[in-house]
């Protein structure tokens, strides 16, 4: 069973790197596949725009789009391993990481 | 206007160092010695190696320039009809057995430029000028939005009064637009430009309001013909200022660009060949080549000698063939004819590979609104020189060329899903050539074309309309990859969401 403040906590030590945005945000989805199986990727938001920018460039169909940020948004296909609460939690925590350094 | 007068304005417009570090060497891309050299060393190509450079596309293989060279040299007719096959072939490989559809929308005609083939030329004095206001724009996409479509091209001059703001402006107009059909409201879905080349910041502008494509056409790659159809003393004069415009694009983060260039300007092959070098130099600094290829044909236009006299104007037969040549050199992009070819040629090229086309197409700038104007006073809505680029070959309905395909076999797709769920730039690019993306074409299609028939189709077109589309189904169930995951039973409950009349839903 995965652990839900570990992960969320490696999403955000993620986030310390001295590394541009993007690469962070594909690090944080390498981490949650290899732990989740969680296969997603992120958008950029331009107006109807949905820019990729990071993630599994070969996923093709992913069922669920969230908007996190003002500026960014994410597609995944949950998986059996992830519940809804951890989810949640996970999309939170990037929420959170976006809208802090989104400016930057 | 901030600035004082047209001549400050267009001295401002040509930033050369944004250009400087895609140069190589201080060279561009186009090396005519070397496309020259290629077309002469691949005359009289074997048979056979040809047959390698088809399967090489079959595989969605982009060319290398000498096997572009080699296939431009191909005299012999059997051949031709292996390569017209291969090229519907890597279509449907690629896209599907869809055709996407749009609507071009001519916002303005006034021009600082001189080129020497354009009814929009600043000399000419017969052309009537006019710039659309926001009220107006919104009117025009009311009619367009009304016959079916969902994606448009608009379409700029290169003047002060149409800088990148009121691109901008006008782009936010149309997507504002919202018309009721039925129970529920129809708007554009995804808008595509073709505008003058802009600066990194001015690229930047039209980024932020969410455009789909954004397209250049080079016009012609060949250096002297460059110079003598477009003056020196206009911006359009600078060739590497338009050459690199798309690389500014995709610098300012734009990763769906569309290049074209005129054809009838100069040789036909050699044309072919600057196209493929355009892509591949996209591809070499970027990793993405160009979302969609375009080859008018020089047409008549008002005050134009060139548009009737030019020595390289291209036949029939020789258009099929480029057309074919392109579809195999750069398989993974997507191809447009549009309603400047007549409804027999544009029949014979998407017969080898065309993806996108428009129809019910004006041209004029404000041609919609007057066209529906003229029609409910029982007249024609005629074409009019004087307010257009060029004169169109084919002016048919949207609702005819639909169902004119279906009877064909082929389904219209009205499908803007791509940029809206991240597949677009490099992803989109991967899909394509991997010929994944064909294969939710093929879903997108069957769940717009729904969409068209029951808010748009006549009665003639749904009838036809409804067979194909219980085909489409049918092959989409026999078909291995939608059983993969919960695709097909995702893409079954939109498809029943659409029918009990929910709109906009995509995957
Ligand atoms: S081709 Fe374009 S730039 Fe040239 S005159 Fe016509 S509208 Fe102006």
């Amino acid at each position: 069973m995965v652990n839900v403040t570990s992960i969320c906590d490696r999403l955000r030590q993620i986030n310390t790197a001295n590394e541009p945005l993007t690469q962070r945000l594909s690090a944080m989805l390498e981490l949650l596949q290899r732990e989740t199986g969680l296969r997603g990727y992120f958008c950029q938001i331009w107006g109807k725009r949905w820019s990729y920018v990071a993630g599994d460039i070969t996923l093709a169909f992913a069922p669920v789009r969230r908007q996190l940020s003002p500026r960014y948004g994410i597609f995944y296909e949950q998986n059996s391993n992830i519940d809804d609460k951890l989810m949640e939690e996970i999309l939170q925590t990037i929420k959170q990481i976006l809208m802090e350094t989104e400016n930057e | 206007m901030p600035y004082q007068s047209i001549k400050a304005w267009k001295e401002q417009v040509i930033k050369p160092e944004e250009n400087e570090k895609y140069l190589v060497n201080g060279n561009d891309f186009i090396d005519e010695e070397t496309i020259f050299q290629h077309l002469q060393n691949q005359k009289n190509p074997d048979p056979q190696y040809i047959r390698e450079i088809i399967q090489k596309s079959l595989a969605i293989e982009r060319l290398e320039p000498q096997e572009t060279a080699a296939l431009l040299n191909v005299s012999d007719e059997d051949l031709w009809q292996e390569m017209y096959q291969a090229g519907l072939e890597v279509k449907r490989r690629v896209y599907d057995n869809r055709i996407v559809f749009f609507a071009p929308l001519y916002c303005s005609n006034l021009c600082v430029n001189n080129c020497a083939y354009c009814g929009f030329r600043n000399e000419n004095r017969s052309e009537k000028r006019r710039i659309l206001s926001l009220e107006e724009i919104q009117q025009e996409t009311t009619v367009v939005i009304n016959e079916g479509h969902k994606r448009m091209i608009v379409v700029y001059g290169e003047h002060p009064q149409s800088d990148a703001d009121y691109i901008a402006a006008t782009i936010r107009a149309i997507y504002d637009v919202r018309v009721p059909v039925n129970s529920h409201y129809s708007s554009i879905r995804r808008v595509n430009v073709n505008a003058a080349p802009l600066s990194v910041a001015d690229y930047q502008k039209l980024k932020e309001v969410g455009i789909g494509t954004f397209q250049v056409f080079q016009e012609t790659y060949h250096k002297p013909t460059y110079a003598a159809v477009h003056p020196v003393n206009t911006i359009k004069g600078n060739f590497q200022w338009r050459l690199y415009a798309l690389h500014r694009a995709m610098e300012a983060g734009i990763d769906d660009v569309a290049i074209g260039a005129l054809f009838g300007l100069y040789d036909w092959r050699f044309e072919v060949m600057g196209l493929l070098y355009h892509a591949i130099d996209l591809e070499r600094q970027f990793g993405i080549g160009p979302h969609t290829i375009s080859f008018p044909r020089l047409m008549p236009a008002s005050g134009s000698w060139l548009s009737t006299h030019s020595r390289w104007k291209v036949s029939d037969a020789d258009f099929k063939k480029l057309v074919t040549v392109l579809r195999l050199s750069v398989p993974y992009t997507g191809m447009i004819v549009t309603a400047r070819e007549s409804a027999e040629i544009r029949r014979e090229v998407i017969g080898v590979g065309c993806t996108q086309t428009d129809a019910s197409t004006r041209i004029g700038v404000g041609g919609y609104t007057e066209a529906l104007q003229a029609l409910t006073h029982l007249q024609h809505g005629e074409q009019d020189e004087t307010k257009q680029q060029f004169m169109l070959g084919d002016t048919r309905s949207l609702d005819e060329v639909v169902r004119e395909l279906a009877q064909r076999g082929m389904i219209t797709s009205f499908c803007t899903a791509g940029y809206r769920c991240g597949r677009t730039g490099d992803k989109i690019m991967g899909l394509l050539k991997g010929c994944v993306e064909g294969k939710f074409c093929k879903l997108n299609a069957v769940l717009t074309f729904r969409e068209y028939l029951d808010d748009y189709a006549s009665p003639a077109t749904r009838a036809i309309g409804e067979q194909l589309i219980a085909a489409e189904l049918d092959a989409i169930e026999r078909e291995p990859f939608f059983h993969k995951g919960k695709l097909l039973e995702n893409f079954e409950k939109m498809y029943q969401r659409v029918t009990n009349g929910e709109r906009d839903i995509y995957l």
